[in-house]
């Protein structure tokens, strides 16, 4: 019965595509037979390869010509904007970290990490995925906007892919990054990554990901890196998962670097669809002892507007932003009532709503999943957000009621990005 | 529903034999004949968003890029449907949160009207969805590809019994949170 109505639900689904929607099929090399001819056992000629090494001397001529030297894993801009720092508006850190394409239309899903101008919205240096690493898939950043991480997945020719972690050091001076594996940090492959944050010193990476244990391990893991050190501790539940996202960071870190704020999806084994009042922003002090990711947080606030979870704001959050100063959480959030919606800030204390920010009617067309908060100043006064109301697919920065459109650039996937 | 579609969707690969240049006409062929029931796999497991004609695209240039490295063209196939779930598993950690949030908002005013089967069917999608991923890719490869466990198997790097159990708990999850859902319905 489940299995026939599975079926049926599942050809309903598939049956939204109409066969008008394959697009004509456009393969990265098509080789010149004439000058490129297979030599019958699968290998190209010798001749092409010599032909490739004048061609990509030439292409690495351009590069430079366009203002950019590849060395060694560091792309450098020759050229760009003039001093970013002092043109940073409304107290935003400067810089932030991207994911960046390359500008093949065959690299649509293969990112590298471009470091950029928050004013002008220029990129200033940009990093790869190193080794065998296939793409970036995210990316977070420390409060000194020099220091990033990006998350680096690869993609064995079977089974499913594991994810690594890279720090990314910008020198603002010569505009340059440098980018260097954190070997201890790391998802297994089959695991599902669910965010990852840099602690504001630069010192900590925590990472939160759903391990495919089997039917009696863990849902949810949640690993913190000393970087300094190499100390790794190590929270799980099977109670729930930590809720995964890259528009809204799903992980963010007080300024003591000590407590960690992560969005909680509360469920019972087995019965995934169940909600339990475990749900919402908590906050896991890392100093105390245990290992218990549920039992060593704390509730700060409720997220999720449904059934028997209600929020008494009677808005409907999305992932949460806990402020440097520990006190606030930031959440896009809506209200079902009127269909108005913004940006909301509640008490980490008491989980009340304490003002909206941003506030209006998000427009037709407007996807309110691409609403988010990416960046909150100490105490949440100043945030940058994506897709605010009345400014759908744009990044701006709201304080009070001032809000100020941001550039965005054409090569990074709108909004994966962190100040 | 196409049967006919359906039908190219669940057909067995025809073997390929390919020398040298042919490679792209044979990914050409590959393409045609499947490139429709890959990207309705990957409407499903991208839960109706954008993005999945650029994931299937992808995964057929990667398989030109490596078909020289193939060990056994006749599995060009399952190469390609396996990178169409890495790719939706990338899209998917890049916007997974939004769909969870969205599928647990009260049920739209548009639901009066619609006829009762066709909201059964959402409840059964908006349940799948919340499903671990090796559940939900067990269950789509199964039921919307109709492939055996070994294919299923061979496709997401696991064993053919852990296909079996993994299927055996998403279902049962799955009867679960409908009934669930539907209880709540009527409170």
């Amino acid at each position: 019965m489940i299995e026939d109505q599975l079926r049926d639900a599942l050809h309903d689904l598939a049956d939204e595509v109409p066969a008008s929607r394959v697009p004509p099929l456009r393969l990265p090399y098509r080789p010149t037979r004439r000058s490129h001819p297979a030599n019958g056992n699968g290998r190209r000629n010798l001749l092409s390869i010599k032909w490739l090494a004048p061609l990509a001397a030439a292409a690495s001529v351009l590069g430079i010509a366009a203002g950019l030297a590849h060395v060694a894993g560091v792309i450098r801009s020759a050229g760009g904007p003039p001093e970013a720092s002092t043109l940073a508006p409304m107290g935003v850190p400067p810089y932030y970290v991207a994911l960046t394409t390359n500008g093949s239309p065959y690299a649509a899903h293969r990112y590298g990490a471009g470091i950029y101008a928050t004013a002008t919205g220029v990129m200033v240096a940009s990093v790869s995925a190193p080794g065998k690493a296939r793409t970036f898939v995210g990316v977070s950043a420390a409060a000194n906007d020099l220091t990033f991480v990006a998350a680096a997945e690869s993609y064995p020719p079977s089974g499913l892919p594991a994810v690594t972690f890279c720090l990314i050091r910008f020198d603002p001076a010569s505009r340059s990054a440098t980018v260097s594996n954190l070997p201890e940090q790391r998802v297994p492959a089959g695991a599902s990554l669910a965010g990852f944050a840099l602690s504001p010193n630069a010192d900590r990476l925590a990472v939160a990901f759903e391990p495919h244990g089997g039917a009696r391990g863990p849902t949810a893991v949640v690993r913190i890196l000393t970087i300094s050190t190499g100390a790794m501790r190590t929270w799980t539940s099977s109670r729930g998962s930590v809720a995964a996202a890259t528009v809204s960071p799903p992980l963010s870190w007080a300024d003591d670097n000590a407590t960690l704020a992560f969005n909680w999806y509360g469920s019972r084994r087995g019965h995934p669809g169940g909600f339990v009042p475990t749900t919402g922003v908590r906050l896991l002090d890392t100093r105390r002892p245990g290992s218990d990711l549920v039992a060593a947080s704390r509730l700060a606030v409720r997220l999720y507007h449904v059934k028997n979870h209600e929020d008494p704001s009677g808005l409907v959050p999305d992932a949460g932003l806990l402020t440097a100063d520990g006190k606030v959480v930031v959440a896009a959030a809506w209200s079902p009532l009127d269909g108005t919606g913004g940006f909301a800030e509640f008490s980490a204390v008491t989980g009340h709503l304490i003002r909206k920010l941003g506030w209006g009617l998000p427009g037709a067309s407007a996807s309110t999943s691409a609403m988010a908060a990416l960046w909150s100043s100490r105490s949440g006064r100043t945030l940058v957000v994506s897709s605010p109301p009345g400014h759908p697919g744009q990044i701006a920065i709201i304080r009070g009621t001032k809000l100020r459109l941001l550039p965005w650039p054409a090569r990074a996937p709108f909004p994966a990005a962190a100040w | 529903m196409d049967s006919g579609l359906a039908a190219t969707a669940t057909r067995a690969p025809a073997p390929l034999v390919v020398l040298g240049a042919a490679k792209e006409a044979a990914v050409t062929v590959l393409y045609h004949e499947h490139a429709l029931s890959l990207i309705r796999l990957a409407h499903i497991m991208l839960g109706g968003r954008a993005g999945a004609e650029d994931i299937v695209h992808d995964a057929f240039c990667g398989l030109y890029r490596r078909w020289d490295h193939l060990a056994d063209p006749n599995k060009a196939l399952g190469y390609v449907r396996s990178s169409v779930l890495n790719g939706c598993r990338t899209a998917l950690r890049r916007g997974r949160l939004a769909d969870r949030v969205r599928s647990y908002q009260p049920a739209a005013a548009s639901a009066e009207a619609a006829v009762l089967s066709g909201e059964e069917r959402r409840e059964v999608v908006r349940a799948l969805r919340r499903l671990p991923e090796r559940q939900r890719e067990v269950l789509v490869l199964g039921y919307y590809l109709d492939l055996s466990d070994e294919q299923i198997a061979d496709d997401l790097g696991i064993g053919a019994s852990t296909v079996r159990s993994t299927r055996h708990r998403a279902l049962a999850a799955l009867e679960r949170a409908l009934k669930d859902a539907r209880a709540g319905d009527t409170q």
